[in-house]
């Protein structure tokens, strides 16, 4: 299960089914799917001379070209196909769906195609963001599809094309799912039907055929585990997108002072890059190690290419050039992002933070949390966010507690300066996940035994004060693969023929030859990605695989920022 | 933990005296900014440091280390051959791919002219000839190969006299023979395991299962056999971690320090549990030796190998789109035909007015004149409304697109001509079509008199389409001219070099691992002559493209797209293209490549084709006679690529791309020239190394003279010259031993390239001292008189 190779399949299919001159025409949402799976010279050896948007109106007439479009099925983009159909600027014309098409389209396209154009109509079902190979997302952002429509509730447009992607996944890794969801969760329960309902309905495109191995699809809701996005990052990967942001897998540095030009929007990607690749996962210590290492081998490699003594040499040289050039642009490349993260963390004291936030989230020590966090609210050299979010995290550990001191650490922030929309949060937050909303013990500290089991991990100690949280999911995850059924909050869907017997998730030994899709309707985060790689790895030798998918990545400002007033209003 | 990248140790302390290397990494151990600065300091171009006595001692080292003897032997033996070799090189290197190329592809078959064997492309037929005919005269009679060659050249197939057919069957099997020994080669190299060849070794493995992939503990594997080469092996160390990025835990004897055999890093012994079969150069490959390697090779391999595996569904939607497309379109059609038929009316009409007027109004007034337009108008009218029925103009109030009611000045009633209705003049609502009208002799019609008719926006929708579909069915008119006939032929040669280039490949690869191999390598290298001209064909057609006048910026972006790939294409095939060693000096190399493995310059993750490479530097023309035939084409592509470079260099630094593709043009179109002057008659001219012309020119002049050396005389000019500098430089013994050891042809090389060094170097120090590097500028003027040195040394000898 490699989400991005399901979507390289399609891309390559796309580009290469066709041979000639080719332009290929993308819509809005296409582009973004594209360039993250592919690049512009991978699009150019296979004659893929020219991109393009579907909307754009003023792309000139050339009759010898073939055009290959590659379409979400939306409104817009049907429409400006039809413009396009109607006065056919390119010879060809070889059209690709990232989703199903409805009949009704289909009819309109054809009545449009009067003079013939149209050589091919397929669906391919790349209509989902890679990440990595593990990590998928279905793209929804506040401004375009906001997730809830009022309170725990799906947003209409939101769902359906939640469902559209995660239904274009399970197609191109032609999976047929058992559907698991979390019980408390309305989202994930209609998520889930919504599924199950596409499934039935075309029941022909998904067939378990081609795959025998069980897939199980959990859906779970980001409301039962709120800590893990507001958590600053310590793994390259992460730290890049929870510092800077990544979109689309493009880092914009624009805002550094004088940053060189070549350097202003770094492309990231895990296939192009073996550097990356390798250090994604590393945390902020021994990625200063790895790039030490990249930039000596770099500079041993500049070395060798100086001496240049006689006509072979420089042959190799020749060579050895373009080698030479990528690797010195990728030196560049993280050296200038390496420098930019060292930079945040000591401008916003980070580290501070982070110790006060991995306290907050893994260990029950009210008295001195509250110190160092009044103590910290009230020094300015922290950022106001950075602020709130350790207040966040105070108020949703503490909220069952007699006297905790929340609403004072309000006032606080405000006093500080802090601006009091951001401070209405806190709250927010709370009605979103609050204890009432949650279901597993997140913070262990709801009885007697989960305490215990809290102090007996405090004693092992820890490898590392600001990398000890560990997501609720990989915890879930690890026990569903040990064979602890620990579902007892999970409910399968249920099933209208009454004597199929409930599919077993694994048995006592653990779970073997099966593969996990996750999906947290909410976002997904970095640190999730990172557990279920770590889990992949470890239990690698049960043929056990995990992708981890989700309504989108989310950072701890795009978490706060999905998570507006609008929708979890006071309720007094 | 989070400490900001840690600083990076000083330059390494120079081994040689002259360092020149130190100076081109200016104290880069502050912080990443400085690091930075590096990166940037480090150009594209390379510096020349002057040969170190270290690499000088080592040349005679070398030189020493071969038996005069044998040398002797070995040249002689081989000088009419590979002189033959050239003769059809030349030949060759233009034929197959001139014929490819000027020929479209026609329905008749190609037999071979001697066995009769049919071929499916000229290519292949070339390469038959060269293959199996050529290979066995030459390899079959030595002395008279020559000659035969010889009359080939001179009277062609024509005078085939049956000693030559004779020589050509014999050839062909003996040919056949060897390649099928040459496969024995290949798959003992390489054995099967399940083969019971080793047993004690093998058990383990022929026992398993054939699905199951995973790796046993205690089996040895290929590494552990010799089999599969370790060069590329990491290290182990202390604090190494698993390679696997997720895993990364501190490796120790607990977890297992295993060596990923494919891939070379170290794994914990879980993560590297599979078995894939491996080349000795660790290559996935069917065949060979099973190994031990870590699951992302293994994963890698099952990507690779079977592309099946990771497919997602799709759903073709053409049947029932085409389906429901033939109702539309014949509906379409229809109405369409009846537009047509209604414009030729109308078009006949028009003709029939435009012919009576002329006729009359040259005698008449011009009241009389007016009265006939209007009388000829009335009249056309008439017939307009013959043809289709017009709307009543009373009956519509206003216009039925855009629904602005008519009046009597400013909105007018119009009527479409087409379809009779009444419209309103604006341009969204209907336009005036020209149609063109009968010729004089009523044949059909012409261009040349057009008349204007309106028409609604509906029927010009149809009318526009009509003409669309009329203009797609003309067969010429989708293709992009001359753009698709250099296109096809990019594509037909690029599809030649994909033929040839695995064959090329395994041909180099078993004449490295042999040792003895002769009969292999003369059809390595006209492989890999065609090859090279393939490759340099490709360059001339991409640049002709992305000369070609474009009529759009988008026609601009696609010339320039074509480029791109081209030299994508160049640098991923051309680059590791193996240089084939010289049989004298086989034995040698592969003495000095077990020595060579450990060394720094051993690569990391050896494909074949890099290992060749590095192999082959021993054997590079600079440190021994060169002969012609395989110099000449090296060094055509080394300038084409370095031409590349410089395009490339000059389209980042943001000249226009034109620009530096012509500038790329020239220096091609010197390649080809000098190419030609290489080639039967070499001229005696053009010595030394053009001023200012870069790279390339000055390989190229290293080219020119070595052909013109041929019959040269040496000249006494040169030995004043050399008394004349004698005196202005204190003399280094050693160097100077070694360059007068040298031949004239490598002392002429050498000169081109210091010289074009020296001007490098000079623009190096101005550009340093710019932008106030004064460092830099400093140790570059240590390497500039270290050139001026050496050059004035090599001078003084000629």
């Amino acid at each position: 299960m490699d989400a991005l190779k399901a979507a390289q399949y399609y891309i390559n299919r796309i580009v290469s089914d066709t041979s000639g001159m080719k332009v290929l025409l993308l819509d809005r949402e296409t582009t973004p799917i594209i360039s993250l799976v592919s690049t512009q010279s991978f699009l150019l050896s296979k004659e893929t001379y020219l991109v393009d948007r579907i909307e754009n109106g003023n792309r000139d007439v050339m009759r010898h070209l073939k055009c290959v479009c590659f379409l979400r099925p939306s409104e817009s983009s049907i429409h400006a196909l039809l413009d396009e159909l109607r006065s056919p600027k390119y010879g060809d014309y070889y059209i690709y769906f990232s989703n199903i098409l409805k009949k009704s389209m289909i009819e309109m396209l054809a009545e449009n195609d009067e003079s013939e154009v149209v050589r091919e109509i397929q669906e391919f079902y790349a209509d989902f963001y890679v990440v990595t190979p593990l990590l998928f997302h279905i793209g929804l952002s506040p401004s375009v599809y906001p997730l809830f429509a009022e309170g725990h509730s799906w947003n209409p447009g939101a769902l359906s094309r939640t469902v559209q992607g995660l239904g274009a996944l399970l197609l191109s890794l032609k999976r047929r799912p058992n559907i698991r969801y979390e019980r408390n969760s309305a989202m994930a329960l209609k998520l889930g039907q919504e599924i199950e309902y596409l499934i039935s309905h075309e029941s022909n495109l998904f067939s378990t055929k081609s795959t025998d191995k069980k897939t199980h699809l959990l859906i779970l809701d980001r409301k039962n585990d709120p800590v893990t996005p507001l958590l600053t990052q310590w793994t390259y990967h992460a730290m890049l997108h929870d510092a800077i942001g990544i979109t689309n897998g493009r880092i914009d540095l624009s805002y550094v002072p004088d940053i060189r030009p070549e350097v202003k929007e770094i492309m990231i990607s895990q296939d192009q890059d073996s550097f990356f690749k390798q250090s994604q996962y590393l945390n902020f210590g021994d990625l200063g190690l790895s790039i030490k290492e990249f930039v000596d081998t770099y500079q041993s490699k500049t070395k060798s290419h100086h001496q240049i003594e006689s006509i072979s040499d420089m042959k190799r040289f020749v060579e050895a050039y373009p080698e030479f050039r990528k690797l010195s642009g990728n030196v560049t490349k993280h050296v200038t992002l390496v420098g930019e993260l060292s930079r945040i963390v000591n401008a916003n004291h980070l580290l501070k933070v982070s110790e006060l936030e991995q306290s907050l989230a893994c260990n029950e020590q009210h008295s001195n949390d509250l110190k160092s966090l009044k103590a910290m609210i009230s020094d300015s050299k922290f950022q106001p966010e950075n602020k709130l979010r350790c207040v966040i995290l105070y108020a949703l550990r503490y909220e069952r507690m007699q006297g905790n001191a929340t609403s004072e650490l309000k006032q606080l922030l405000i006093s500080s300066g802090v601006d009091a929309d951001h401070v209405a949060m806190v709250d927010v937050v709370l009605r979103y996940a609050g204890i009432g909303e949650r279901q597993s013990d997140i913070f262990q500290n709801e009885n007697l035994f989960s305490r215990g089991r809290n102090i007996f991990k405090g004693l092992q100690g820890v490898e590392n004060v600001y990398t000890q949280h560990n997501p609720a999911v990989a915890e879930m995850l690890e026990d569903i693969l040990r064979g602890r059924q620990g579902l007892h909050w999970q409910e399968r869907l249920p099933n209208l023929d009454l004597n199929a017997r409930p599919p077993l998730i694994g048995n006592e030994n653990g779970m073997f030859n099966q593969d996990i899709i996750v999906f947290i309707v909410g976002g997904a985060t970095m640190e999730e990605e990172l557990a279920v790689a770590k889990l992949n790895a470890k239990h690698e030798s049960q043929n056990v695989n995990i992708l981890l998918g989700g309504t989108s990545v989310h950072n701890s400002r795009s978490f706060l920022s999905e998570l507006s007033a609008t929708f979890f209003p006071l309720t007094s | 933990m989070s400490t900001p990248p840690p600083p990076l140790p000083p330059p390494l302390p120079q081994t040689g005296s002259l360092s020149l290397d130190t100076a081109q990494q200016p104290a880069c151990n502050k912080d990443t900014r400085h690091v930075r600065r590096a990166v940037r300091a480090i150009g594209p171009a390379p510096i020349t440091r002057p040969s170190t006595e270290t690499s000088s001692s080592a040349r005679h080292t070398r030189s020493q280390s071969t038996t005069p003897t044998e040398d002797h032997h070995g040249t002689q033996r081989m000088q009419p051959m590979r002189r033959s070799t050239v003769s059809a090189g030349t030949q060759q290197q233009q034929s197959p791919l001139f014929l490819s190329s000027s020929s479209s592809p026609s329905g008749t078959s190609l037999n071979c002219p001697i066995c009769g064997v049919m071929a499916p492309t000229l290519f292949a037929l070339n390469m038959h000839l060269d293959d199996t005919h050529f290979a066995g005269t030459e390899a079959g009679s030595k002395g008279a190969s020559r000659d035969q060659s010889v009359a080939r050249e001179r009277g062609g197939a024509a005078q085939d006299d049956l000693d030559d057919v004779k020589g050509a069957i014999l050839g062909f099997f003996r040919g056949a023979g060897k390649a099928v020994k040459g496969l024995g080669a290949i798959a003992s190299a390489g054995p099967p395991s399940t083969a019971s060849s080793d047993p004690g070794d093998d058990s383990p493995v022929a026992t398993a299962a054939p699905g199951d992939n995973r790796w046993r503990a205690g089996d040895r594997d290929g590494a552990d056999r010799d089999l599969v080469t370790r060069a590329h092996w990491q290290q182990p160390k202390p604090g190494a971690r698993c390679g696997l990025p997720a895993c990364s835990v501190l490796l120790s004897a607990q977890t297992g320090v295993v060596n990923c055999r494919s891939c070379g890093r170290l794994m914990c012994s879980q993560h590297c549990m599979h078995r894939m079969r491996l080349t000795a150069t660790a290559q996935p490959t069917m065949r060979g030796a099973a190994c031990r390697v870590c699951s992302e090779c293994h994963l890698r391999s099952i990507a690779a190998g079977t592309h099946g595996a990771v497919c997602g569904a799709s759903r073709d939607l053409t049947p029932s789109f085409v389906h429901l497309r033939r109702k539309a379109v014949s509906a379409a059609h229809l109405e369409g035909n009846r537009i047509e038929k209604r414009l030729e009316k109308l078009a006949l009409a028009h003709g029939s007015l435009y012919s009576s007027l002329p006729s009359q109004s040259t005698g008449s007034s011009a009241a009389s004149s007016v009265l006939q337009i209007s009388r000829g108008q009335s009249k056309i009218q008439a017939t307009e409304q013959m043809v289709v029925l017009w709307e009543d103009d009373n009956a519509v109030q206003s216009c039925p697109f855009c629904h602005k009611a008519f009046g009597l000045i400013s909105s007018r009633r119009h009527h479409c001509r087409l379809c009779g209705r009444v419209v309103c003049h604006r341009p969204k609502c209907s336009a005036l079509l020209s149609i063109p009208l009968p010729t004089a002799d009523n044949r059909g019609f012409s261009a040349d008199r057009c008349a204007d008719i309106r028409a609604c926006r509906d029927c010009e929708q149809i009318v526009l389409r009509q003409r669309d579909r009329a203009a797609r069915s003309i067969p010429g008119a989708m293709s992009g001219g001359e753009l698709s006939v250099l296109y096809n032929r990019i594509r037909e040669t690029m599809k030649n070099v994909e033929e040839a280039l695995p064959m090329f490949n395994t041909l180099a690869l078993r004449i490295r691992n042999s040792s003895s191999s002769a009969p292999d390598l003369p059809r390595a290298t006209r492989i890999r002559k065609q090859l090279t001209a393939a490759f340099n064909d490709l360059d001339k057609l991409s640049k002709r493209i992305s000369a070609l006048p474009a009529p759009s910026p988008a026609s601009a972006r696609l010339h320039a797209a074509i480029r791109q790939t081209v030299t994508q294409y160049l640098q991923l095939h051309m680059f590791p293209l193996t240089m084939l060693p010289k049989p004298e000096r086989k034995q040698q190399m592969g003495m000095q490549s077990n020595a060579r493995t450990n060394g720094d310059r051993a690569p990391r993750t050896p494909t074949p084709l890099r290992t060749q490479v590095a192999g082959s530097q021993e054997l590079a023309p600079f440190n021994e006679s060169p002969s012609p035939a395989t110099s000449v084409p090296s060094s055509v592509s080394t300038a084409i690529i370095i031409a590349n470079f410089d395009s490339e260099n000059s389209q980042r630094s943001g000249s226009s791309d034109t620009t530096a593709n012509f500038q790329h043009l020239n220096i091609i179109e010197a390649t080809d020239s000098s190419a030609a002057d290489a080639g039967p008659e070499p001229s005696a001219n053009n010595p030394g190394a053009k001023p200012n012309g870069g790279f390339a020119s000055s390989l190229l002049s290293y080219v020119i003279p070595r052909q013109a050396k041929k019959q040269e005389h040496r000249s006494t000019v040169d030995q004043s010259r050399e008394d004349l500098i004698r005196p202005t430089l204190e003399s280094d013994p050693g160097k100077e031993s070694r360059i007068a050891n040298m031949s004239m042809d490598e002392k002429l090389a050498i000169l081109a390239i210091l010289r074009d060094q020296r001007q490098r170097v000079l623009g190096y120090i101005s550009e340093a001292q710019r932008e106030r590097r004064l460092e830099d500028a400093i140790s570059l003027q240590a390497s500039l008189t270290d050139l001026d040195i050496e050059l004035s040394l090599i001078e003084r000898n000629l």
